[in-house]
């Protein structure tokens, strides 16, 4: 009895979580960058607007996925606690007092990956399918 | 600051905000223009019963939302103006040190009229220091640089007993210094202006709605500093100015006294779990007495749904015939739905309640409205572009 309800729970847990959508969101930059590593608190605060300088001086300049991806937000409700439209609410705040400008929009994964090769301290995140060789892993989010 | 007698920033903020499309730069003659803006579509009514009173030319009872634009949804069906608002924002960025920013508003409250609240010019110093020179909002609460724009904070209105004065913008310099400190982000500014304004919404809700009084608040000097972690964030605020009430040609009131603001903000976004604290205390013992106001708001996020409740209250004291001193406070219900990360609905209800022997436009004890509150629903969509 308590074999089948486990089973049970495991089924409805697949049906609802499908492995797909439990695989790994990376937080990337370009290959040339001299970005090497940060943390989940660094990378909350840089996408939150609250980060733009790194202790070691580097400038970090945060790039976003579509308005309409899943990827949005799952990174946001993920890694800074608030959801897409919240996060999106404080840069309203910010870009309109002059404390800070929102993140560029990237049309897609493959977007993101050029951005982040033209822009200096560039960084974005996108799905662990889309890693190639043009971007090197900062954070993982799990 | 009116627009229309400001032609040539006029032309300026038109054409920085008309240049670029949405959240799009544009470069033209190696300049990089960007247009952004924001949109609030608000309606409300009072729901008390009973016959109208005329209180300084206005129906009550009735519900004061926005001090400084004289936003006041009187007795009497649905109104639209108080709330809503529509506002352009135009960047002209010359390089990675300079650039230009100007912000113009509509207020619904104002008759439609189109008014320059932001145009200052930003240098940049380095990446943690900047200098901003022009004209700004007055950074007097959490959410008072904000205020215009309805995506950036819970309600349908800021609490009016909190973010009711007279002045919310000035003309001067602001030196901003952001750094990170450990695991918290730290956030300076410190303002020196000052500023002048004509015909003051604030004003015609106190003397009456066809009077015209001017407002001055000369050698503004301030300063906040803000902390923040990844739940907990604070902010001090101390400013000190000059103020001075003119009703033309001759009447002048609260005379070049001085007056000193302290205040200090608690909020926290904790799991799902949303609380907003807010207190002030304004020291005007060289002109009437002092005042005194508090915010507390806790919500609960339940997916794309904020419900919330805030409580704000206002105390007036008076050096003089306490009698005379205004005090009341604001219970206010919230739902708020984000319907995409650029869009809100929100539908609130205010309970008004006046604690004061004074009537003050709700009524009292001893008044043709004894109940001395006002009920107000309202809805509003925002967007942000």
């Amino acid at each position: 009895m308590r074999q089948n309800l486990l089973l049970r729970c495991a089924l409805i847990g697949l049906l609802l979580f499908p492995p797909g959508l439990l695989a790994d969101l990376l937080v990337v930059t370009g290959e040339k960058s001299a970005l090497t590593a940060l943390d989940k608190n660094q990378v909350r605060n840089i996408f939150l607007g609250k980060l733009s300088v790194l202790p070691d001086g580097k400038n970090v300049i945060p790039i976003d996925q579509p308005e309409s991806s899943p990827l949005r937000d799952e990174f946001y409700a993920t890694v800074t606690n608030y959801s897409a439209a919240e996060a999106n609410a404080r840069w309203a705040e910010l870009s309109f007092t002059g404390r800070g400008m929102p993140p560029r929009v990237s049309t897609s994964s493959s977007d993101v990956k050029i951005i982040l090769n033209s822009t200096p301290g560039a960084i974005g995140y996108i799905e662990e399918s889309e890693l190639d060789s043009s971007v090197k892993v900062i954070f993982t989010v799990k | 600051m009116r627009i229309n007698r400001l032609s040539p920033t006029l032309t300026l903020a038109g054409l920085l905000s008309i240049i670029a499309p949405p959240g799009q730069a544009v470069e033209v003659g190696g300049i990089d223009f960007k247009g952004s803006g924001f949109l609030t579509l608000a309606a409300g009514t009072v729901l008390n019963r009973g016959a109208a009173q005329s209180t300084s030319g206005y129906n009550c009872p009735c519900f004061i939302s926005d001090y400084a634009e004289a936003g006041v949804y009187e007795k009497g069906g649905l109104q639209w103006r108080p709330d809503s608002k529509l506002g352009l924002q135009g960047t002209a960025a010359f390089n990675d040190r300079y650039s230009l920013t100007s912000q113009i508003v509509a207020h619904g409250a104002d008759g439609g009229s189109v008014e320059l609240d932001w145009l200052y010019g930003d240098i940049k110093f380095n990446n943690k220091l900047t200098l901003q020179v022009g004209r700004k909002r007055l950074p007097l609460f959490y959410y008072s640089e904000s205020q215009d724009v309805g995506l950036s904070y819970p309600w349908v209105h800021l609490p009016p007993q909190l973010y009711g004065w007279e002045i919310v913008s000035y003309n001067g310099a602001n030196l901003l210094y952001q750094d990170q400190w450990g695991n918290w982000s730290s956030g300076m500014n410190i303002f020196i202006g000052s500023e002048s304004l004509k015909d003051s919404g604030y004003w015609k809700i106190y003397n009456g709605r066809n009077t015209r009084t001017d407002s001055h608040w000369s050698n503004i000097i301030g300063a906040y500093i803000s902390l923040s972690n990844d739940w907990f964030e604070t902010r001090l605020l101390h400013i000190q100015s000059d103020i001075q009430n003119t009703t033309p040609p001759t009447l002048v009131f609260g005379n070049d006294t001085r007056q000193k603001i302290y205040g200090v903000s608690f909020n926290a976004d904790y799991a799902q779990w949303v609380a907003r604290s807010e207190f002030l205390y304004i020291n005007r013992k060289e002109s009437y007495g002092g005042d005194r106001t508090q915010l507390y708001g806790l919500g609960y996020r339940i997916g794309k749904l904020l419900p919330m409740v805030t409580y704000t209250n206002y105390r007036q004291s008076v050096l003089l015939d306490q009698t005379q001193a205004e005090a009341h406070s604001t219970t206010s219900l919230l739902l708020r739905y984000n319907l995409t990360t650029s869009s809100d609905l929100k539908l609130q209800y205010d309970h008004w309640q006046n604690h004061a022997q004074l009537p003050f436009f709700t009524g009292s004890p001893n008044t043709a409205n004894p109940i001395g509150s006002a009920n107000l629903l309202s809805v509003s969509y925002d967007k942000v572009f």
